[in-house]
């Protein structure tokens, strides 16, 4: 009974050593590495919607509006460097003209419009010199 | 009461045995995972950014961005040293993209030096056939205009030479896949 007691203490206090410890392990990575976590999320997003995207599918603006609402969350995280806020205002506009592009196909020609100018006016704080619809959607199919 | 002091010390001992354990099982099974996939994806968005402002944006931009480019891939690469072939060929374009914009802007000497490390690196990423004229073709700008109607159809496949992989052609997550 003595040395069955002295197991299960045994196994109990190390079951919670380990979970106490993967906690605290993880809870400072996800700290000290926010930014880099949000990319990890926005590299499966931003593959599946733009897959999506390409392949015309039904649920592509649903995946476009989660991934944008990433780039722009991911944009907001504190102390980012400034190239890598100007990469992901990039995405942000890229991904905007792709919505655009595709509520213009369903015919909500204002809608497409504010996105439009919306994916404009992200490429324009980032220095692109031509901000014609046509150089827009030339960059989205590139 | 013995017993149980025993118990105790033994249930101390094992929960301090477990906390590297704990640690061990969370870098292995999620962290070490999550990281390398969330760096690999920031150094690729930074990368299709900067490609995209050598493109677009006005010269000054575009060198920033290279520049910053290259900066966080040397930066990744010595975060981890086994960084694949990939990204060592988009660090490569990136020094071929600057030295055509050293160039353009009249920095001879500087757009020497990053031209000669642009030729080395895609050497060294195993694009052995890479020379300075390959370079140049490869990055002569080719900007079809398409309309909205088109815009979601597939682009055509970008002509391939020799050992050299596209200046737009392999990121894991950004907006190169489109």
């Amino acid at each position: 009974m003595k040395i069955l007691l002295r197991i299960l203490g045994m196994i109990l206090g190390l079951a919670i050593g380990a979970a106490a410890g993967g906690y605290f392990t993880y809870a400072r990575y996800a700290g000290q590495f926010e930014l880099v976590r949000t990319f990890a999320t926005i590299a499966n997003s931003s593959a599946t919607s733009l897959d999506e995207f390409n392949q015309k599918s039904d649920n592509a603006k649903k995946d476009l509006v989660a991934t944008l609402s990433l780039y722009e969350g991911a944009g907001e995280t504190p102390n980012v460097e400034v190239g890598v806020r100007k990469a992901l205002r990039m995405n942000s506009g890229l991904i905007e003209a792709r919505l655009s592009v595709l509520e213009e196909k369903e015919g909500n020609i204002p809608r497409s419009k504010a996105y439009m100018l919306k994916a404009q006016d992200d490429l324009k704080s980032v220095g692109w010199a031509d901000l014609s619809d046509e150089t827009v959607l030339q960059a989205i199919k590139k | 009461m013995k017993t149980i002091r025993i118990v105790d010390l033994l249930f101390l001992l094992a929960t301090l045995l477990g906390l590297p354990v704990g640690y061990y099982v969370a870098h292995q099974k999620y962290i070490d995972n999550e990281k390398a996939a969330g760096m690999l994806s920031e150094e690729a968005t930074v990368d299709d950014f900067a490609k995209k402002e050598f493109l677009y944006a006005d010269p000054q931009r575009a060198r920033n961005a290279l520049a910053f480019a290259i900066k966080i891939h040397q930066d990744m690469q010595t975060a981890n040293p086994s960084s694949g072939a990939a990204q060592k060929m988009d660090l490569g374009w990136c020094y071929a993209e600057l030295a055509l914009l050293e160039e353009s802007g009249g920095s001879a000497e500087a757009a020497k030096k990053d031209m000669a490390q642009a030729v080395q690196t895609l050497k060294d990423a195993g694009a052995s056939g890479t020379t300075e004229f390959i370079i140049r073709q490869k990055l002569q700008p080719k900007q079809p205009a398409i309309t909205p109607a088109d815009a979601t159809s597939q682009p055509a496949a970008a002509p391939q030479l020799d050992g050299v992989q596209s200046p737009n052609g392999n990121s894991p997550s950004s907006d190169k896949q489109s």
